[in-house]
């Protein structure tokens, strides 16, 4: 499934980037293939998103969060 | 004098919130110099550190990265002394700052800095926020691995902090740990001035990354995508075993941070608080920056008075008093409000706030061509359109923030607010709204939301026409929250004063100089003329002193280049109800939008003070064609409107050069504010009407 349909609270694992451009971004944010993500906050509003990667929390995008496949195990 | 000697280059590096600029700032002071990285928008600060012993170094200060391969062309330009050995600015020793409780992203940065041959540093920052945690870094087996000298530090607490000014004067040391093995691209990298025979793999790889077109095709572009993929890959690998023999993380209870974004990030009491500190920041912006700006307006009015009594009359003592410290307050009059601003801005950044302003109000921005950042900015013009505007350098997105820039100066502004008042307090109208809202308050009310809905629907326009040339990604770090430093704050404030007085204010003299001229000067002696007139008048006995005093300055006004220029501008300002004098009003409007009411005055022969005398006579003066009032309803709110979206403040045009580096966008957004203003004024003249 896609990050952006994980729902909050949920724990899943990276799979795989679609988008080139923006995977090396996300890559040096810390977000790797086979790292746990976790859905921490929604906006009030319903988007961005914010997850935890490392402890560390990101507000991304949905449109951006799109294009990353995640497992939730 | 002699040539100076060249000093050791030390840099500070290091991601976005590890408290690297905390750090600078700590070992600076005040002695910082901001400069602008050529050809970007990017400023590095950097400044001359001297020991007690006497040793000195040059300490830069880079912008926050996540990696050596910025997304954005202007950082990757800002860390290129970092890439060639030839540059001027080359480092002899990089000081790395890594947020403790993030460790493995951190040292990807490192890294890539350590493969570069550069001696290196690296400085755990936050250690008491990864205590907090339950990070714990074995110091010692990390010095060891990585062959450099390592500490902990927590700029908040206190911690080693005279360690890390005496690091600065140490050397670093080239760095044995090896993440990524990069491929050769020696033999691809020829085409260029730059001689690579002294690179090492990895600078030719990053020159390589950095200029497609001396490895030829597009083609490769793909290929440097997926290398530097492979590389952080690769490098947080590496990174991972380093750290499993050297950080152990116990649990950990839940952070106050985590706590308190479930209620400022909540869908009622986010936006609650929010307002509630808009509210607060507002009050405190115009009720604190009232008595230094008056104190500032008493001593210009001061000095004037002085200068006006010891000076002989004539060009000189008009000179000194109309223009040069006319344009001298034209400067000094915004300090106040943007020290006042940026205090406030700089608590909401460095808490950790302004992550979470961003976040939950993204989307709405976003409908309008913009992202969270632009948030504050935009609010902040209702104050001054000038501290808004510096404050954009936290977006990162640069054509969001440009957006930004552009769209701020509808948002009314404290200066407008003068004129808006004078000219409710003369229009023709009194009824009350529901029985209770008076139409004064409506007005006033319209006026603002009219800026509001302007600047909205200016983005999105905008939004349309400028091309986002980086990607379009808005990944935003939510640092932890924090307890502000007021050290830190206070050297935001004055760095920011400071960059205002010597960048926009230079230009703002000068205009203030030029506009002196034109309202002191005019193309014939007829002003000469007039001035004898009156000395005549006064000889017998028909005029008295004062009467004289503001005939005189009315009929100056008339006869100079401003008046002559406002006049000429008649036939444009026409279809807005407006006539030559209120021409000449929106002239000299430009030093600052307030002056529109002193200009009325002098116009209509009064003083400034009399204000009651001033409303009158304006509200007395019949238009000839019509036979009615010449300030209608009409009228009034014509120019009413004129002065919401028009861009008459030469100050924020001056600050927008400063911001962009180029003077297109201040051109280009004087001529747009000042079409949209004029149709705007046009309707509303003619619906009323």
């Amino acid at each position: 499934m896609k990050l952006s349909e994980l729902k909050k609270g949920q724990t899943a694992e990276i799979i795989s980037f679609d988008d080139d451009e923006l995977k090396v971004r996300f890559y040096e944010m810390g977000c790797l293939p086979g790292e746990k993500i976790s859905l921490e906050l929604i906006a009030p509003l319903g988007d961005p998103i914010a997850i935890n990667i490392n402890g560390n929390l990101l507000s991304i995008r949905k449109q951006d969060a799109s294009t990353i496949k995640v497992r939730v195990d | 004098m002699k040539k100076e000697e060249k000093l050791p280059n030390v840099y500070l590096a290091g991601n976005p919130n590890c408290g690297k600029s905390s750090i600078f700032n700590i070992i600076t002071g005040l002695q910082q110099k901001t400069s602008n990285v050529p050809g970007t928008t990017i400023e590095i600060r950097s400044s001359v550190v001297k020991s007690n012993n006497g040793k000195a170094v040059k300490l830069f200060d880079l912008p926050g990265l996540y990696s050596i391969n910025p997304v954005s062309k202007d950082e990757q330009i800002a860390c290129e002394p970092l890439l060639n050995p030839e540059h001027k600015n080359y480092p002899d020793h990089v000081i790395v700052v890594a947020d403790m409780t993030n460790l493995k992203r951190n040292l990807l940065l490192f890294t890539q800095i350590s493969d570069l041959s550069i001696p290196v540093s690296l400085v755990l920052n936050m250690a008491d926020i990864a205590e907090k945690k339950g990070v714990d870094v074995d110091i010692e087996r990390l010095e060891k691995e990585l062959g450099i000298i390592v500490f902990k530090t927590s700029v908040r607490k206190g911690l080693n902090i005279d360690k890390i000014k005496e690091l600065v004067f140490k050397n670093g040391f080239k760095s044995h740990f090896k993440s990524y093995e990069p491929p050769s691209l020696k033999q691809f990298v020829t085409n260029t001035d730059i001689d690579i025979s002294k690179f090492n793999d990895y600078q030719a790889l990053q020159l390589a990354y950095r200029n497609t077109e001396i490895v030829g095709a597009k083609a490769h572009r793909k290929i440097f995508e997926e290398q530097r993929a492979m590389e952080v890959m690769v490098r947080y690998k590496s990174i991972d075993k380093l750290l499993s023999k050297t950080v152990k993380i116990k649990d950990r209870s839940k952070l106050f941070s985590e706590k308190a974004d479930i209620i400022l990030t909540h869908k009622i009491g986010g936006y609650l608080i929010f307002l509630i500190i808009l509210a607060v920041i507002f009050q405190s912006v115009f009720k604190l920056a009232e008595y230094p700006m008056s104190l500032i307006e008493n001593m210009f009015n001061y000095l004037g008075n002085f200068f006006t009594l010891n000076l002989e009359k004539g060009i000189f003592q008009s000179l000194v008093v109309n223009g040069i410290l006319a344009g001298l307050s034209g400067v000094i009059t915004f300090i106040p409000q943007i020290v006042i601003l940026f205090f406030f801005l700089a608590i909401i950044e460095d808490s950790g706030y302004m992550a979470r302003v961003s976040f939950i109000l993204d989307k709405v921005m976003k409908k309008f061509g913009m992202n969270g950042k632009s948030v504050l900015p935009i609010i902040s013009g209702a104050a001054c359109a000038i501290p808004a505007i510096m404050s954009t350098r936290t977006i990162e997105n640069k054509r969001d923030r440009l957006i930004t820039i552009l769209v701020t100066p509808f948002i009314s502004c404290s200066a407008r607010l003068p004129v808006y008042i004078m000219m409710i307090s003369i229009i023709p109208i009194d009824y009350k709204i529901l029985g209770i809202f008076n139409h004064k308050g409506f007005l006033l009310m319209a006026m603002y939301i009219l800026g509001v809905i302007t600047s909205l629907i200016a983005a999105v326009v905008l939004s349309k026409v400028i091309k986002n040339t980086e990607h379009s990604g808005f990944i935003m770090e939510m640092p932890n929250y924090q307890i502000p430093r007021l050290k830190n704050i206070a050297t935001t404030c004055y760095i920011k004063a400071k960059s205002f007085i010597w960048e926009a204010g230079k230009i703002i003299f000068i205009i203030s100089m030029i506009l002196w001229y034109l309202t002191s000067f005019g193309p014939s002696n007829k002003i000469h003329n007039i001035e004898q007139n009156i000395a005549e008048k006064v000889m017998k006995g028909e005029l008295s002193h004062e009467q004289a005093n503001s005939e005189l300055m009315s009929e100056k006004q008339k006869y100079s280049y401003a008046g002559y220029f406002g006049r000429s501008i008649e036939p444009f300002i026409k279809p807005l109800g407006f006539d030559w004098r209120i021409g000449i009003s929106l002239i000299t409007s430009f030093i600052a939008r307030e002056v529109f009411v002193g200009s009325m005055a002098t116009i209509y022969g009064t003083s400034e003070e009399n204000f009651v005398n001033i409303r009158e006579k304006m509200q007395s003066e019949i238009n000839p064609e019509t036979n009615q009032p010449f300030f209608s309803i009409a009228t009034c709110l014509s120019l009413m409107v004129f002065y919401a979206l028009a861009m008459q403040c030469a100050s924020t045009l001056a600050v927008v050069y400063k911001e962009t580096k180029r003077w297109k966008w201040p051109i280009i957004q004087f001529v747009l504010m000042g079409i949209t203003a004029w149709l705007a004024s046009f309707v509303t003249y003619n619906i009323f009407f």
